[in-house]
């Protein structure tokens, strides 16, 4: 086993030799990331549910946060794992589930927009790749005036 | 004694509320159980038998009413290329029957009936239902003999073309709209009760189990 200690001394330049590394903007930027981090958008609990083999359709469901003060409208979704993807929502009208395709779907300030099986989903169409629990695989979101957004979905037996 | 006069009215008090309270007792601790109800699910007190009908399960064999004999029955319709009520309404299914299992009773047979015959062939329903829960079956065929079944279920089932075309130049690009009752079917082939959505597995485990008269 390796231990490393690092005296006082040796901390205090090792900082310095960070900081000229980072170059005189790097420390500024590094501020400005950090004061720009809330006002974002974010995705969480990406996951896709493990299909029996086969299956051409699968479901993937995530949240998707608008911390921005303005509305963002998601467009679509796309993954080199799979030929298409969309953005779906299950409805339950009488008893009867309907799956329909949904072309936009705007997220007001502030709001938690949240896919959930018997709720919205992500339809990925025709698998490239071995859909195995325990892999991740890449999802990419578009919006409407706003940058695409890249998450890693695991893939999970669904409960 | 104090109170000579009065002793024989305090006796007959005291006898007579003895025995209001024998009969009050008899009549409250009664040991004959009321029957309890299902809480969630429909109970058809008189059980209605399904029609004759002829699919084929995913194994190739012929799966008719007669199949259903021998054993209680959980009949859910769907199809495989529903990504998510299906897979997750089966997943359920695998959890019921494990608690019904877990709780010293027989596991009920898991029919999966596709709504899709024309394009779950035997073969797909084979990679498809056993996934689940090798137990299971599923059952597809021609689309007369399923609507049959659907028909006499008060199965809803209606095709709906999916908006956009799909990369790999699929021609069939359709969704089923479809209910998601779960049917449970008794040995004879007649359908005893109804489960809705949503489906919760302990209650559908409670609800089996006062239905089929197991605990």
């Amino acid at each position: 086993m390796t231990t490393i200690s690092l005296s006082p001394a040796s901390l205090k330049s090792e900082y310095r030799r960070l900081f000229s590394r980072a170059g005189a903007w790097g420390f500024p930027l590094l501020l400005l990331c950090a004061c720009t981090q809330p006002e974002a958008v974010t995705i969480s609990d990406a996951w896709i549910r493990e299909a029996p083999p086969g299956a051409m359709r699968l479901a993937a469901y995530l949240v998707i946060e608008n911390k921005l003060s303005s509305t963002i409208t998601l467009t679509g979704v796309s993954s080199e794992s799979f030929a298409t993807a969309q953005i779906h929502q299950t409805t339950m009208d009488d008893g009867v589930a309907r799956m329909r395709m949904i072309d936009e779907l705007a997220i007001e300030p502030g709001q938690l927009q949240s896919f959930n099986p018997g709720g919205m989903h992500l339809m990925l169409i025709n698998p490239k790749v071995n859909v195995v629990a325990g892999d991740t695989i890449v999802l990419v979101l578009h919006f409407a005036k706003q940058a695409d957004l890249t998450v890693d979905a695991q893939i999970k037996v669904g409960q | 004694m104090p109170f000579p006069a009065k002793s024989p009215l305090i006796l007959l008090t005291a006898v007579i509320a003895l025995i209001g309270g024998i009969v009050a007792a008899r009549f409250l601790i009664s040991t004959e159980r009321v029957s309890p109800e299902p809480v969630n699910a429909t109970w058809l007190r008189a059980p209605r038998p399904l029609p004759e009908f002829e699919l084929l399960s995913h194994s190739g064999q012929v799966f008719n009413k007669e199949s259903l004999a021998g054993n209680w029955s959980i009949l859910f319709f769907g199809f495989t290329n529903c990504p998510d009520v299906c897979p997750t309404t089966l997943g359920t299914l695998n959890r019921v029957v494990g608690e019904i299992v877990a709780r010293g009773n027989r596991q009920p047979r898991v029919v999966f009936v596709s709504v899709d015959p024309m394009r779950d062939s035997v073969e797909k329903m084979a990679a498809y239902v056993p996934y689940f829960n090798s137990g299971f079956i599923g059952l597809t065929g021609d689309l007369a003999d399923l609507q049959t079944l659907t028909r006499e279920l008060g199965v809803a089932v209606s095709y709906s073309p999916l908006e956009s075309a799909v990369a790999d130049g699929e021609q069939q690009n359709y969704t089923v709209d479809h209910s998601t009752a779960l049917f449970l079917v008794d040995p004879d082939g007649r359908l005893n009760g109804i489960f809705g959505a949503p489906h919760i597995t302990e209650q559908i485990v409670d609800d089996y189990l006062i239905i089929t008269g197991q605990s």
